[in-house]
């Protein structure tokens, strides 16, 4: 059996008297979609920012597509394959949607010290930029100003981004949050069409959507993981129901 | 095609700057050549602080930092008896980009106001070390014994030659650092200022980007700083002091940060401001001080926003 492409051990991180990431472990492997859910204040967000590379834990090990990438920064596992989105939506506002796709491209394909040839006229970049335009269904949008694209469409362009670097795994950190129920019933539907070729980790708070996507499911509870298991087995966990789904999931 | 207004402008102020030698003749007024030639110069210092102030959103407050070594690296010489410009503009371009570098590795490591007071604090130091250097006539400064020499028809000493020669290395300029702004490496240095954790996200340590732009604007305001000296024949560490280098910022404000060619309207205005106003009254600051605020609040792009519209942002 391969190694998982992300393993996670003993990752501690500790703010003043909070201990925000509890000796946590957790694979990932190859292909899987993995949802980490958990209430508000688990300690979701301080995981990910470790895994992204813009946190340095206290203790622990991080273990992706065969490095350890515990000691690099966030450009460089990028540069490794790991893409992600940002809770609240970060794109370049003042680029056109193809723009931002094109420049993520940009990111992964030879070196940016490029002084003369305008980075718009580099079929390199902007052809696979619009493949991954047209997949997230924003290919009529390509030349509007990010910054004058609804909400939904930015996280689409997000996506876009994230896709266009061909990434080994997929960080998503909230991505149907602050759409209506028909924009992320389509982003569900779209993230689902990802499901096998890319490895996905899911952070997520709406349950519908996780339930759909996830193949495994880790539940955070004051920066432990108390559980790990496919979608039936975490809806049946005594523990996971007390502390996390409520009644209304039950 | 339909020609854009960009094109437009753009042509028109070729144009216009290329005419002003004949026209200053026919009409026998001399003083607009020298006029204009100061404008291009401040231009080329400007548009090199637009590089990192617009498109990086570096707002280097020591810029006029390297328009004193420029000019020292043209005075020194001369006054050892060098007198020959590929040597002393040479010599201008290396040393105010191996100052840019120490100053940005330094300062690029820090962001937002105190980023800001250290360029200014480097600027300052220079304009001391200026004072006092007493060989080199200390915070009086010094005449420049001659102006460069480059053999062939290039002879400096010709007003028109010098101010034709003055254009061309606008143009040129220009001309280069719209290819930068455009380039793969100038997406990055746009990126980064846009939004850095985003860069930082996709796999760019934006840091190596932002101190080459840095270095390239630096050797920018060094050029200049050697061609003010021919235009001055004479240099003082008053090219380095802070008010200078907050002219030069001005100058990009005022004729449109991040566009390129806002900063040359810029400096022509706000030269030919001072010139206008401070015939009519001693105290014409009072009156180009509302005139820059009305432009900050009320034209996003500056004065090149205002004549070119929504095309102002270079692509």
């Amino acid at each position: 059996m391969a190694e998982p492409l992300l393993s996670i051990r003993g990752l501690s991180k500790r703010f003043g008297g909070l201990l925000a990431s509890d000796r946590i472990d957790l694979d990932v492997t190859r292909g899987e979609t993995h949802a980490i859910i958990g209430p508000n204040g688990a300690g979701k967000t301080t995981l990910i920012g470790q895994l992204a590379g813009d946190l340095r834990p206290d203790a622990g090990s991080i273990r992706f597509a065969d490095q350890d990438v515990t000691r690099l920064g966030a450009p460089h596992r990028a540069r490794r394959g790991l893409a992600r989105s940002f809770q609240v939506t970060s794109i370049f506002r003042d680029f056109s949607a193809l723009d931002n796709v094109a420049f993520a491209v940009q990111a992964h394909r030879g070196s940016s010290f490029r002084f003369w040839r305008p980075a718009r006229s580099e079929p390199a970049l902007r052809g696979p930029a619009r493949v991954a335009l047209e997949s997230v269904g924003l290919g009529g949008r390509a030349d509007v100003r990010a910054a004058n694209l609804a909400h939904g469409e930015q996280r689409q362009l997000e996506i876009a981004m994230a896709l266009a670097t061909e990434p080994r795994l997929l960080l998503l950190d909230e991505p149907v949050a602050g759409m209506g129920l028909d924009e992320s019933q389509r982003m569900v539907r779209f993230l689902s069409t990802l499901k096998r070729r890319i490895t996905i980790v899911l952070v997520e708070h709406d349950m519908d959507a996780v339930f759909t996507l996830a193949d495994r499911i880790s539940v955070m509870v004051y920066g432990r993981i108390i559980a790990t298991g496919t979608p039936p087995e975490i809806r049946g966990h005594d523990e996971v129901r007390r502390a996390y789904l409520g009644e209304d999931q039950a | 095609m339909a020609i854009s207004r960009r094109t437009v402008v753009l042509a028109a102020g070729c144009i216009v700057l290329a005419l002003v030698p004949p026209i200053a003749a026919l009409t026998n007024q001399p003083f607009y050549v020298d006029l204009f030639r100061r404008m291009m110069i401040f231009a080329i210092a400007a548009v090199s602080l637009d590089l990192i102030l617009g498109y990086g959103g570096m707002v280097s407050f020591g810029h006029a930092a390297y328009l004193g070594i420029g000019a020292y690296a043209v005075g020194i010489p001369a006054f050892h008896g060098i007198e020959n410009g590929w040597l002393q503009w040479g010599l201008a371009i290396t040393a105010s980009a191996v100052v840019a570098l120490v100053i940005g590795a330094i300062s690029l490591r820090t962001s937002g106001v105190s980023f800001i007071m250290i360029t200014l604090a480097f600027a300052q130091m220079l304009y001391y070390l200026g004072i006092s250097l007493e060989t080199y006539g200390g915070d009086n400064g010094m005449r420049l014994a001659g102006r460069s020499r480059f053999g062939g028809p290039v002879d400096l000493r010709e007003p028109t030659v010098f101010y034709y020669a003055v254009l061309a290395i606008l143009i040129v300029f220009l001309a280069l650092g719209s290819r930068l702004v455009a380039s793969r490496f100038g997406m990055v240095v746009r990126a980064a200022k846009s939004n850095e954790p985003r860069a930082r996200a996709i796999g760019f340590s934006p840091l190596p980007y932002k101190l080459t732009a840095f270095v390239i604007a630096g050797s920018g305001g060094g050029l200049a700083g050697a061609l003010l000296a021919n235009q001055t024949e004479y240099l003082t560490p008053d090219f380095m002091h802070w008010t200078r280098s907050g002219e030069i910022m001005f100058m990009v404000i005022l004729g449109g940060m991040g566009t390129l060619f806002g900063p040359v309207i810029g400096a022509v205005a706000l030269l030919l401001l001072e010139d206008v106003l401070s015939a009519l009254t001693a105290h014409w600051q009072i009156i180009l001080g509302p005139i820059l605020i009305l432009v900050v609040l009320f034209a996003k792009r500056g004065l090149f926003g205002l004549l070119v519209g929504a095309e102002a942002r270079d692509g």
